[in-house]
């Protein structure tokens, strides 16, 4: 940081101003730049990034890009390539109905990506509303709100998972109707995980509430959502930006910890998860190779959606990463 | 301290109420203690089983449904036994006599295997206390010395190595890390080395002797200890710096106190504190939080008690076990509370 900290001069501007005006001799960065500037310093961070739109386009794209269709016809010729070890033809080998262990690994991304992405989104855009109104109002509210969020970590989330995804994902549910697996998956985990979100949320606000730039919004005669919107959440974005980051690995492994368990999705539906609990009994076989490379995928999803939250931590708030 | 004691004791017994009840309601809501007799064709095995378990009472009357001409007819079974329909009791009245029925100690016993559930729970406990106990004892140790040796040599390479291992460790799968502990702990030990035996044993913990046991335990422990030593490591890590940092140590220093008295009377002593209380939450997490790694190596605990009541929809058994692994939490807690107060006078006060 000692590159920043030699231009005391640089003035906040808020504005995201497109080019870096010369005022006096004086360079002024926007926010915006200041915070791009510190990002890609943070070198994981930024491989991670990359890595992980790799990883995105690869799965949306995932009929183009696999080599082999997700559901071969199991005929005679399949069937005399099962268990092939990883080679050439079939780089990640291929499993016991002689199925391309690759395309599976890129078409369960899909899925796993999917489950992460919506989840963080769905339980970030609720936390941060739960938070905003509990955090600036405060009173009874406030107190539910905490209280509930206390309930919510009693008890073990993969067993709330397991025994809502066995017991709901073949019911009738009133409003939803029967609703698919999947979807049924993100709801579960957007609910297990909005609380998190809701607590930074209000904590940040409890603080500034109290700022001046408030009292002068609300002088102004802006309304509680205004000041709410415009003033208090631009000022907290970064934490936001780093628990939805946190989130999408969270919910990552908690699906295919389920999914794994037997609990989650089932096949047809492949995740890395039903991956793995399909490899599960490879183990101390020559064809243990099948559990590798769904898990190495988990990981190294994880592992960006890790370096690209401490990334973005860093670069929103300097100060946070001297530890 | 009594009082403050007697306060957090008194402030957890509502929340155990709540959670019993919002646990009761999930239950319900998500198992149908009827599932196993879906099969079955007699209308009126399901309204025995229905009336025994308690979601119905007497009085019990003749089914009349409307016949194809418009009459009244009494619906009758497969044997031609008249249909019998019985009074719905409502979810409040089933939570109350469920409740009367944990304080008698007379829950219904599990639809699996017909053992009393408290049995069941206790046998199971057993397993996972050992589980725990091994695991959290290795886990702070190795976090407490990593975490310790980062803050007082910081940008050390080791501090480097640390934190990039906490990292990979916190970004890693529980359940795949167990695979891979079988894999090449247990599998590809024995073979590369020709051995009769696995270095370290991948099922249950059954053993005769200390090292046999130890045998047993280790890639139990160690897929345990990847889910915690990461997150204690770094927060060891953080405290220990937050005190280094301290007048009271530049005091130490200066009074001329040898390195390892400094770090180790004067640091660690405060340094431990905000770890102790987290590790009290976390170990009140893990009696129901093991699920995975009992499930992968087969170890008759909490873990695989609900793995497989949950596959054959037990839900005598779940209920309970909900009930117990959300007490534990509630219970570890309060301890932590309790030893936040007990170790930090500051806090008793405020």
């Amino acid at each position: 940081m000692t590159q920043l900290e030699t231009q005391p001069a640089s003035i906040e501007t808020g504005a995201t101003a497109e080019a870096a005006p010369d005022i006096g001799g004086l360079a002024v960065r926007s926010q915006w730049r200041l915070f791009l500037r510190r990002f890609l310093r943070h070198r994981p961070a930024v491989l991670a990034l990359l890595v992980l739109l790799g990883l995105y386009v690869a799965v949306l794209f995932a009929k183009q890009i696999s080599p082999y269709p997700i559901t071969p016809e199991l005929n005679a010729e399949t069937l005399a390539d099962s268990y092939k070890p990883p080679n050439a033809k079939h780089w990640f080998g291929t499993d016991e109905n002689g199925r391309d262990v690759l395309t599976r690994v890129i078409h369960a991304g899909r899925v796993s990506l999917n489950v992460g992405l919506f989840v963080a989104l769905i339980s970030g855009v609720v936390g941060v509303a739960i938070g905003s109104i509990a955090g600036f109002f405060g009173g009874v509210l406030d107190q539910v709100l905490m209280r509930t969020t206390d309930l919510f970590l009693l008890v073990p989330s993969v067993a709330i998972l397991s025994m809502s995804q066995q017991g709901l994902s073949t019911k009738e549910l009133p409003v939803f109707g029967r609703i698919s697996p999947t979807v049924l998956m993100i709801l579960i985990l957007s609910l297990l995980f909005w609380m998190q979100m809701a607590r930074v949320v209000r904590g940040l606000i409890l603080s500034l509430k109290e700022k001046e730039f408030v009292d002068a919004a609300r002088a102004s005669g802006a309304s509680s959502f205004r000041i709410i919107t415009r003033h208090i959440l631009p000022n907290i974005i970064g934490p936001i930006a780093v628990n939805i980051t946190l989130v999408v690995g969270l919910a990552i492994v908690a699906e295919s910890t389920v999914s794994f368990l037997g609990f989650g999705l089932k096949p047809p539906a492949v995740s890395w998860g039903t991956m793995l609990n399909n490899g599960e009994s490879t183990i101390g076989t020559p064809n243990a190779y099948l559990i590798y490379f769904p898990g190495l995928a988990l990981l190294l999803t994880v592992l960006c959606v890790n370096f690209l939250g401490d990334g973005l931590r860093d670069a929103f708030d300097p100060q946070s990463g001297k530890n | 301290m009594v009082t403050f004691v007697i306060r957090r004791v008194a402030l957890s017994i509502p929340v155990l109420l709540v959670a019993s009840v919002l646990v009761f309601l999930f239950v319900r809501a998500t198992t149908d203690p009827l599932a196993r007799l879906a099969q079955v064709n007699d209308p009126n095995a399901k309204t025995r089983l229905a009336l025994q378990i308690g979601l119905q009472e007497e009085p019990c009357r003749p089914v009349v449904t409307t016949g194809p001409d418009g009459n009244a007819i009494e619906a009758k079974t497969p044997g031609g036994q008249p249909v019998l329909g019985c009074k719905k009791v409502p979810v409040a009245t089933q939570y109350a006599r469920y409740m009367g029925d944990l304080a008698r100690r007379e829950l219904p016993a599990s639809q699996l295997t017909g053992r009393p559930v408290s049995q069941e729970l206790r046998q199971a406990l057993g397993s996972t206390i050992q589980l725990i106990f091994w695991g959290v004892l290795v886990a702070a140790a190795i976090a407490i010395a990593c975490g310790v040796y980062s803050a007082v040599r910081q940008y050390s390479l080791l501090d480097y190595a640390f934190t990039g291992l906490t990292f990979v460790a916190l970004a890693m799968p529980p359940f795949w890390f167990g695979l891979m502990a079988i894999q090449f702990g247990s599998v590809y030990l024995r073979d590369r080395f020709n051995l009769d035996d696995p270095l370290f044993y991948s099922i249950g913990i059954e053993s005769d002797g200390p090292l046999s046991y130890a045998r047993h335990l280790a890639l139990p422990v160690a897929t345990l200890g990847v889910q915690i030593i990461a997150s204690w490591t770094r927060f060891q890590r953080s405290s220990m710096l937050d005190v280094m940092n301290a007048d009271y140590i530049r005091t130490a220093k200066a009074k001329g106190l040898s390195r390892a008295k400094v770090v180790l009377k004067h640091g660690l002593r405060n340094g431990l504190i905000p770890l102790v209380t987290v590790m009290a939450i976390d170990i009140g997490s893990l009696f129901g939080g093991l699920i995975i790694t009992e499930q992968i190596f087969s170890i008759p605990g909490m873990g695989r008690l609900f793995f497989t009541s949950l596959q054959n929809g037990d839900v005598n058994v779940l209920l309970p076990w909900l009930l117990l692994s959300a007490t534990f939490v509630i219970l570890f807690n309060l301890l932590a509370d309790v030893l936040y107060g007990a170790l930090d006078p500051r806090i008793r006060v405020s």
